[in-house]
C-alpha cells in the first residue's frame, strides 16, 4: 500500500469534459462493475425522492411546500437537471458543504465556526480543491477568524493533531496510531507520523496567530529523539531557499502525483451524496486494495484532476449521473449502490425547522433557544460514524415524542405553520392533509395514507375541535416518523 | 477495507479454529454444568476514558523514579498495595483482582476504545459489537421494560455500538445532560411524559398513526436504519409505558449512601447502575472521563482517584449488602494505561504496552494481583495478559461461553471474543 505504482493519475490533455459526459461515463462504468457482481441497476427513484435527495444533500435540508410544489407539478422532462443547477447556486449549498468538510477536516472539534465560514466562502466561489488546500497548509496569522488559518484552531494548533488531522482529512490515511507505536496492520511506522509532524514543526500553538519558522524536526513529548521532516510516500523532501516546509509539503500533497489526495476527495463527496464512498472505508484509503480502487474510483480520480480540482463540476456531474438518481438498496455493497441514509444532525435541524417554522432565538438562530440547544445536543450524540448508522436512542426518541420543541411546533395555538394550514379558508380538507405531507415529507401521500389520514381527520364528525386536533395529530407522527429523518 | 478474498479466507480460518478451540477449551465443560440452574449474573463496566495511570492507581513504582510524587499504602490483601489516594478501596482489596499485565497493541484513543469493548481494531468489513451488546444478548431478557445495555455518561469516544448484532442490543444512553439542574443531578431521562396539554385520546391515536408510518416506512425502504429508528422508538415508548423508569428516581436512595457514593456524576451514576441491575438490566456501563493526563498528571490523578475511590467501594459494599455482589462482574478498566516515564510537563502518555485493570464480584478471587511489570513498569515481566484474554476472563466470569458464535447478516460466524484463555487465577 505504500506504493506509487498502485496507481498513475495522468492529467489526461484534451478539452474538460462537461458534468453531463461526466454523469455517463460513471453510469456507464458502474453500470459494469454492478453487473460483473450479478446486481443490475435498479429502477430509476421518483420526482419525490429525487427532490428530497437533492435539496438535503446539495443544500442540507428539505425543500419548502412552494419549493417541492413547483417541482413536482413542473412536466419538464429536464427538470431534474435544472433542479441540481439552481440548488448548487442556491447559497446554502455553499454553507452546506463548508459544514461537511469542516468536519472532515477537523472531526473532533468544538472550535470549527471560523474554519466552516472560510469553507463557505471558497465553495461560493468555488476555488480549486487543491488551491484551498494549499491555502489550509501554508496558512499564516489570525486563526481565529474565518480564513485558511483557522484549521489549526480548529483541529489544536499541536504537530500530533494537525498531522492527524491532514492524513485523514486530505489523504484518507489514519496516521494516529503511528504516533506512539509502529502501526501492526497497516505498516505505517512513527517516522512516518513524526516525518509528517515535522512539518508543522512552527505553526505556533493554540495562543497566538499561525507561524512559519525554519524548524523542520520535531520530537514526541517524553523522547530525545528527534524526527526530521519526511513525506509519507515518495522521494525525500528538497528544501530550497526561502520555501518554508509547509510549502514543500502543499508541493507533495495536494497535487495530481500524490494517489490519496484526490482520490480521498472524490471518495468522501460520494459518500457525502450517495451515503456510502465508491471505497467503503473513506478513513483507511491506504488500506484499499488496487482492484477495488480500479473498478470506479480511480477513473473517476483522474477526471476530477484533469478537471483542474473543480469541486461544482464534480457534484454536478455526480448527481447528474442515473446512478445517483437509483433507489437504495439495504443490502447490496458494489461501489456506488445508494444506501437509505440517516440525516445528518445538521439536516435534521434544518428540516425541522423548514417544517415547522421553529420559534427563532433572540437575536441569534433557533439553535439558541434552549430547546433548540438541547435538541442539537442530543442530535449530535447520535451521530453515527457513517451516512447510513442511525443512532438515535431512547433519549433522542423521548425528546422528539414528548419534548416542549416538537409537542408546540405540532400544536394548533402555537405552531404558525399547522394553524396557517389548518386555517386556510380556501383549501379543503384533502388539500389540507396533501398540504401537511409537503410540509413534512415532500410529496403527496400516497392514495391509502389519504384515505386512512382521511378517517382520521373525521372520526368525530360533530366535533370541529377534534377534528382540528386530528391535524396536529397528524403532523406530529409525521414529524416522528422514519421518512422525515432517513433518506432512501 | 478488507476485499471480499480476504474476508473468505478469514472466514474458513475461523471456522477451523473454532472446531479446534471448542474441543480445546477447558472451561466448557464447567460452563455446561452450570447451565439450567444459573441465577441471573450482571455486568457494570467502570470506563476511565482516555487511559488511567496504572502508576499512580494499582501498580505503583515507589523505589523508580517513573513512580513520581504517589505514596503506596498496604491494603486489606496481604503484599497486594494501591496508591494512597485509593483507601477505601485498598480496604475493599480482598475482593478486587487486579490484573497488572494487561498488554495491548493499540494506543489511539478511538480504536483503543473500540479494541477493548470489542477485542477488535475497527474494520469495515465487520461491525463489531460492544461487550455490552454481547453480554445484554446472552444475559439480558429481550422483553424486559428497560433495554439491557445502559451507558452511563458515555461521552464522545465511548460510543461503540451494537455492531452487526443490531440496534436491540444497542445501549441506552443516560448522558444526564439537561438545561434542568435537577435533572442532571438525578442523572434522570428528560421527557419522559408527553405534555400535559395532550390528552389520552389523542396520545393513543398519535402512537397509532406512528406505528404505521413505522410500518410502511419499513415494508418499503427497509434497511438498517429503518430498524433501528423503529427499535428506539419502541423502547421509549415502553420506557414512557412502565414503571421500569423509577429507577432514575435516585432520590429515593437514603442520602448517607448518596453522600458515600460521592455527589459526583460518576458517583451518582454507580449509584444508579445498582438501580437498573435490580430492575433487570444485564450490562451498565458507567464512564469517568479525564484520565487523558499528558499534562499535570499527579495533580489530576489525585482528583480522579478522589471521585472514584468512594464510589467504586461503595458500589461493591452497597451489591454486597443487597446480596448482588456474588452475581455481578464489576470491570475497570480504560482503553490503555499512560507511560510509566514522566513526561516533561509532568504528564504521562498513552501506554498500550503494560498497564492494569480490575475485576470485582460474580465468583472473581480477590485479594490478588496477577502480573507484573517489573521495577519501572516498562514492560510485562510476568504472566502478559492480551485483550482476548482479559474480554475471555469477563465472559466467563458472567457464565458466558466466550467462544459462542452470533452470526453476521450475511452469515458469517464471529465468536464474542475469538482464542482469548481466562484468567484462571481470577475465574478458575
Amino acid at each position: 500500500m505504500l506504493s506509487l505504482a498502485i496507481l498513475s493519475i495522468g492529467l489526461s490533455a484534451g478539452p474538460a469534459e462537461s458534468p453531463t459526459e461526466l454523469a455517463a461515463w460513471l453510469d456507464a462504468r458502474l453500470e459494469t462493475a454492478w453487473r460483473a457482481k450479478g446486481e443490475p441497476p435498479r429502477a430509476v427513484v421518483s420526482d419525490e425522492i429525487f427532490l428530497r435527495r437533492a435539496f438535503l444533500e446539495l443544500t442540507g435540508t428539505i425543500p419548502s411546500v412552494a419549493e417541492a410544489r413547483d417541482f413536482l407539478e413542473d412536466p419538464s422532462a429536464t427538470k431534474r437537471q435544472r433542479l441540481i443547477q439552481t440548488l448548487l447556486e442556491d447559497k446554502r449549498y455553499a454553507e452546506h458543504f463548508g459544514r461537511l468538510w469542516a468536519r472532515t477536516m477537523a472531526p473532533a472539534g468544538t472550535t470549527r465556526g471560523p474554519l466552516e465560514a472560510w469553507l463557505r466562502t471558497e465553495f461560493r466561489k468555488n476555488t480549486p480543491f487543491d488551491q484551498t488546500t494549499k491555502a489550509v497548509l501554508t496558512a499564516k496569522g489570525d486563526s481565529t477568524t474565518a480564513g485558511p488559518a483557522a484549521f489549526y484552531f480548529a483541529v489544536g494548533n499541536t504537530p500530533e493533531r494537525i498531522t492527524e488531522a491532514v492524513a485523514r482529512g486530505f489523504l484518507g490515511i489514519r496516521l494516529g496510531c503511528a504516533q506512539c507505536h509502529n502501526h501492526p496492520f497497516t505498516g505505517w511506522k512513527q517516522e512516518d507520523f513524526w516525518g509528517l509532524a515535522a512539518f508543522f514543526a512552527s505553526t505556533g500553538n493554540m495562543a497566538g496567530p499561525v507561524t512559519d519558522g525554519p524548524a523542520r524536526k520535531v520530537s514526541p513529548m517524553n523522547s530525545s529523539k528527534e524526527f526530521d521532516a519526511k513525506f509519507l510516500i515518495g522521494p525525500a523532501p528538497e528544501f530550497r531557499g526561502s520555501r518554508s516546509a509547509r510549502a514543500v509539503l502543499a508541493d507533495w500533497l495536494a497535487t495530481p502525483e500524490n494517489p490519496y489526495f484526490a482520490a480521498n476527495v472524490v471518495n468522501r463527496v460520494w459518500q457525502d451524496l450517495c451515503g456510502a464512498g465508491l471505497v467503503s472505508s473513506v478513513d483507511d484509503l491506504d488500506t484499499v486494495e488496487a482492484a477495488e480502487r480500479g473498478q470506479v474510483l480511480d477513473g473517476l480520480t483522474a477526471k476530477f484532476v484533469a478537471s483542474g480540482f473543480d469541486m461544482r463540476w464534480l457534484i454536478e456531474g455526480i448527481c447528474l449521473s442515473k446512478a445517483y438518481q437509483l433507489a437504495s438498496s439495504g443490502s447490496e455493497s458494489s461501489p456506488g449502490r445508494r444506501p437509505v441514509r440517516t440525516l445528518t444532525p445538521d439536516q435534521v435541524f434544518a428540516s425541522l425547522d423548514q417544517s415547522l417554522g421553529l420559534k427563532k432565538g433572540r437575536g441569534v438562530g433557533i439553535r439558541f433557544t434552549p430547546e433548540g440547544r438541547s435538541l442539537m445536543v442530543r442530535l449530535e450524540e447520535a451521530r453515527g460514524s457513517t451516512p447510513t448508522d442511525y443512532k438515535g436512542g431512547i433519549p433522542q426518541a423521548l425528546l422528539l415524542l414528548n419534548g416542549n420543541l416538537l409537542t408546540e411546533a405540532t400544536a394548533l395555538d402555537s405552531s404558525l405553520t399547522l394553524r396557517a394550514i389548518v386555517e386556510a379558508p380556501f383549501l379543503n380538507e384533502t388539500e389540507k392533509l396533501e398540504t401537511l405531507y409537503l410540509a413534512a415529507y415532500s410529496r403527496q401521500p400516497r392514495q391509502e395514507e389519504r384515505e386512512r389520514m382521511l378517517k382520521v381527520i373525521g372520526a368525530k364528525p360533530a366535533d370541529p375541535a377534534a377534528r382540528r386536533q386530528a391535524y396536529s395529530n397528524i403532523f406530529w407522527a409525521l414529524m416522528n416518523s422514519p421518512e422525515f429523518v432517513l433518506c432512501p | 477495507m478488507l476485499t471480499r478474498d480476504f474476508g473468505r479466507r478469514d472466514f474458513l480460518r475461523m471456522s477451523l479454529a473454532s472446531a479446534a478451540g471448542a474441543a480445546a477449551c477447558p472451561w466448557l465443560p464447567a460452563l455446561a454444568a452450570a447451565a439450567g440452574k444459573k441465577p441471573a449474573k450482571a455486568c457494570i463496566v467502570l470506563w476511565m476514558s482516555g487511559g488511567p495511570s496504572q502508576t499512580d492507581t494499582w501498580d505503583l513504582k515507589p523505589d523508580h523514579k517513573n513512580g513520581g510524587p504517589t505514596k503506596e499504602i498496604a491494603t486489606a490483601a496481604s503484599g497486594v498495595r494501591f496508591s494512597e489516594y485509593l483507601p477505601q478501596l485498598a480496604a475493599a482489596a480482598k475482593d478486587l483482582g487486579i490484573v497488572r499485565s494487561m498488554t495491548t497493541k493499540e494506543g489511539e484513543h478511538g480504536r483503543a476504545t473500540q479494541l477493548l469493548h470489542t477485542g477488535q481494531l475497527p474494520t469495515d468489513a465487520v461491525a463489531y459489537p460492544a461487550l455490552g451488546s454481547l453480554l445484554a444478548k446472552e444475559l439480558g431478557d429481550p422483553d424486559h421494560d428497560l433495554p439491557s445495555y445502559v451507558t452511563i455518561s458515555p461521552g464522545g469516544l465511548n460510543n461503540v455500538g451494537a455492531g452487526f448484532l443490531g440496534p436491540q442490543f444497542a445501549p441506552l444512553a443516560v448522558s444526564g445532560i439537561s438545561d434542568d439542574p435537577n435533572a442532571r443531578a438525578n442523572l434522570s431521562i428528560d421527557n419522559l411524559k408527553p405534555d400535559r396539554a395532550v390528552g389520552n385520546d389523542d396520545q393513543d391515536i398519535r402512537r397509532k398513526l406512528l406505528e404505521g408510518l413505522q410500518t410502511d416506512f419499513g415494508k418499503r425502504y427497509g434497511g438498517a436504519a429503518a430498524a433501528a429508528h423503529a427499535a428506539s422508538y419502541r423502547k421509549a415508548q415502553r420506557m414512557v409505558d412502565t414503571e421500569a423508569r423509577g429507577a432514575f428516581r435516585l432520590d429515593e436512595e437514603p442520602a448517607k449512601l448518596r453522600e458515600a457514593y460521592g455527589r459526583s456524576r460518576f458517583g451518582q451514576g454507580c449509584l444508579l447502575a445498582r438501580r437498573l441491575l435490580e430492575r433487570g438490566v444485564s450490562f451498565v456501563e458507567v464512564t469517568l472521563d479525564g484520565w487523558d493526563t499528558h499534562t499535570n498528571n499527579f495533580e489530576a490523578v489525585k482528583g480522579l482517584n478522589g471521585t472514584l475511590d468512594p464510589a467504586f467501594a461503595t458500589l461493591l459494599s452497597d451489591l454486597k449488602t443487597r446480596g448482588m455482589l456474588a452475581n455481578t462482574l464489576v470491570v475497570w478498566m480504560g482503553e490503555f494505561g499512560r507511560t510509566p516515564i514522566i513526561n516533561r510537563t509532568t504528564g504521562r502518555d498513552h501506554f498500550p504496552v503494560a498497564w492494569s485493570t480490575v475485576l470485582a464480584g460474580a465468583g472473581i478471587k480477590g485479594g490478588r494481583a496477577v502480573g507484573s511489570t517489573g521495577k519501572d513498569g516498562m514492560a510485562v515481566t510476568d504472566r502478559p495478559v492480551t485483550v482476548t484474554d482479559f474480554l475471555a476472563t469477563v465472559c466467563t466470569a458472567v457464565g458466558v461461553d466466550p467462544e459462542k458464535e452470533n452470526h453476521t447478516w450475511d452469515g458469517r460466524p464471529i465468536s464474542l471474543v475469538k482464542g482469548g484463555k481466562p484468567i484462571e487465577e481470577l475465574v478458575g
